[in-house]
């Protein structure tokens, strides 16, 4: 009786995670786990966009457990169907339908536009052009990914990455090329983190410090007829000329009109605290899911960080440079630093731009004009997106 | 309607002309809908915008702000604050620096606004209530 006890703990422990850790290719699993540690505690200890960054890295920890069956085991809506058919669709398959069925960006969208104020930007329609030049560094990554060898459904879900939008760069990837969602994923998130260490040194390059010195006029007020206008207007114009992007900028705008309208003041709060939390549980959760050691651990995703840089440090120098361009045009009447606001990592991208600022010029208060630019980067973005998805078909 | 430009087949393989393609419709694409924005919006500024006299009105205090610190500085006389009314001034002034975020400016010059027969707050109350839409 002895030796069967003996035989069924041995059984029991070879048919046990960690006895996968050890067979053939086991060790890629310990090595994404590893990962997943890495990020984890840059989420937690470092401050990485840990909303987001600690879903995805823990995410990434369940699906590389051998034998847990907690990774994503799909990559289309009828592998999704199969897997459902057959009773073995688990709780990440389910909670990934989310992202590949292009449901959750939109939502997180809406969110954060009942959490937008785009008064900045409707007192200065002219930072619709820093968001609008800001955008080059998805459009110059694009070729960037290219020359690297990429595809050009990976090129694009690259690409994306430079309009620093998480739910943008998810959503195209997601469509495009869901191998590389989970890179993609990490390298958005992490390089919105380091959004103030990339983007001072390339500001202050670009432009001499009387440029930098500049104080700008305080904007005019906004109406609340105009902050109820501008999201119908947007949605329509925007939806008309480009369906494609009608879904990211059409929820950007509902949420907003939500906020602003004044009479749908809880469905505005439910937007932007409790659906924008859930929804942020199971998109990170799903995402991080999605990697496991055959499309993390390769020379594609040094290749997409270092692209993802480029594509930051781009759309910095496009929106700085149209800074200048505008502060030339007007006089010297803008301060070329908002430019870089344009990257549409809100607010931080803004706060980057008033720091940099007030070093050149103790006293100048540039945040509120570099929202404006900080928020048009994001419907930007959004629009760029969708010529992504409507020029590049799916694999 | 950008489906008519669909040529990218679908190939592992795409060519440069075809990357350019994307890269500079994608630039003008998105140009070409955010200048359209600063027209509407610039408009927009042009009907809303005259709300903007009508606000000055409203101001409970007249004063001049130096704003450029860069100018050479020109001795200017702050003005004396009547006796018994420094704690209101210190407190303009810090409402001022507090709003502007910096403390670069002398006040010249702080005057009363027109009594209406009214207190002052519920003169507020009206004008917010009442401003046109």
């Amino acid at each position: 009786m002895f030796s069967e006890f003996i035989s069924a703990l041995g059984k029991i422990l070879s048919d046990s995670g960690v006895a996968q850790l050890f067979a053939d290719r086991g060790y890629l699993n310990l090595i994404m786990i590893g990962v997943s540690f890495v990020l984890l505690y840059l989420g937690i200890k470092k401050g990485f966009e840990p909303l987001l960054m600690i879903p995805i890295a823990f995410g990434m920890l369940l699906a590389n457990l051998p034998l847990a069956n907690l990774g994503v085991q799909y990559s289309d809506i009828p592998g999704f169907v199969e897997v459902l058919m057959a009773g073995k669709a688990g709780l990440i398959d389910i909670l990934y339908f989310g992202v590949k069925a292009g449901i959750y960006p939109p939502l997180i969208f809406m969110g954060i536009g009942a959490m937008t104020d785009f008064s900045p930007l409707i007192a200065n329609p002219k930072s619709f052009l820093l968001g609008a030049a800001a955008q080059l560094g998805i459009f110059v990554t694009f070729l960037g990914a290219k020359a690297l060898g990429f595809d050009q459904q990976a090129a694009g879900s690259i690409a994306i990455i430079g309009g620093a939008d998480g739910p943008t760069s998810i959503l195209v990837a997601s469509r495009l090329k869901p191998e590389l969602l989970g890179a993609i994923a990490v390298a958005a998130y992490s390089y919105m983190a380091l959004v103030p260490i990339i983007q001072p040194p390339i500001m202050k390059l670009l432009t001499t410090k009387k440029e930098r010195s500049v104080v700008m006029e305080t904007l005019r007020p906004v109406s609340k007829t105009e902050r109820i206008l501008f999201p119908i207007f947007v949605t329509v114009i925007v939806t008309l000329l480009l369906p494609d992007a009608g879904v990211l900028v059409g929820m950007l705008m509902f949420g907003n009109l939500l906020r602003e309208s004044g009479v749908t003041e809880r469905l505005s709060k439910t937007a932007q605290n409790e659906l924008m939390n859930i929804i942020t549980i199971f998109l990170g959760l799903s995402v991080g899911a999605t990697t496991n050691a055959q499309n993390f651990l390769n020379w594609d995703s040094l290749k997409i960080l270092a692209l993802g840089l480029f594509a930051f440090a781009i759309g910095t120098a496009g929106g700085v440079l149209f800074g200048k361009l505008m502060y030339l045009f007007t006089g010297g009447k803008v301060n070329p630093l908002i430019g870089s606001a344009g990257v549409s990592a809100v607010p931080m991208a803004a706060r980057v731009s008033q720091k940099v600022g007030q070093q050149a010029n103790p006293g100048n208060f540039l945040l509120m004009h570099a929202m404006g630019p900080n928020v048009s980067g994001v419907i930007g973005s959004a629009i760029a997106a969708g010529v992504l998805l409507s020029m590049i078909p799916p694999a | 309607m950008l489906s008519q430009f669909n040529f990218l087949e679908a190939a592992a393989e795409f060519t440069w002309t075809q990357a350019f393609t994307v890269m500079l419709s994608g630039v003008v694409i998105v140009f070409a809908a955010l200048i359209l924005f600063v027209v509407i919006f610039w408009l927009f500024g042009k009907i809303f915008g005259r709300k903007k006299k009508a606000d000055k009105k409203q101001k409970a205090i007249v004063t001049e702000v130096q704003a450029q610190p860069k100018r050479a500085p020109v001795p200017v006389q702050a003005a004396q604050a009547p006796a018994g009314e420094e704690e209101i001034v210190a407190a303009i002034t810090a409402a001022i620096m507090a709003f502007t975020g910096s403390g670069n400016f002398t006040i010249r010059r702080i005057t009363r606004a027109q009594q209406s027969g009214r207190p002052v707050w519920a003169h507020a109350g009206i004008v917010e209530n009442t401003r046109p839409f």
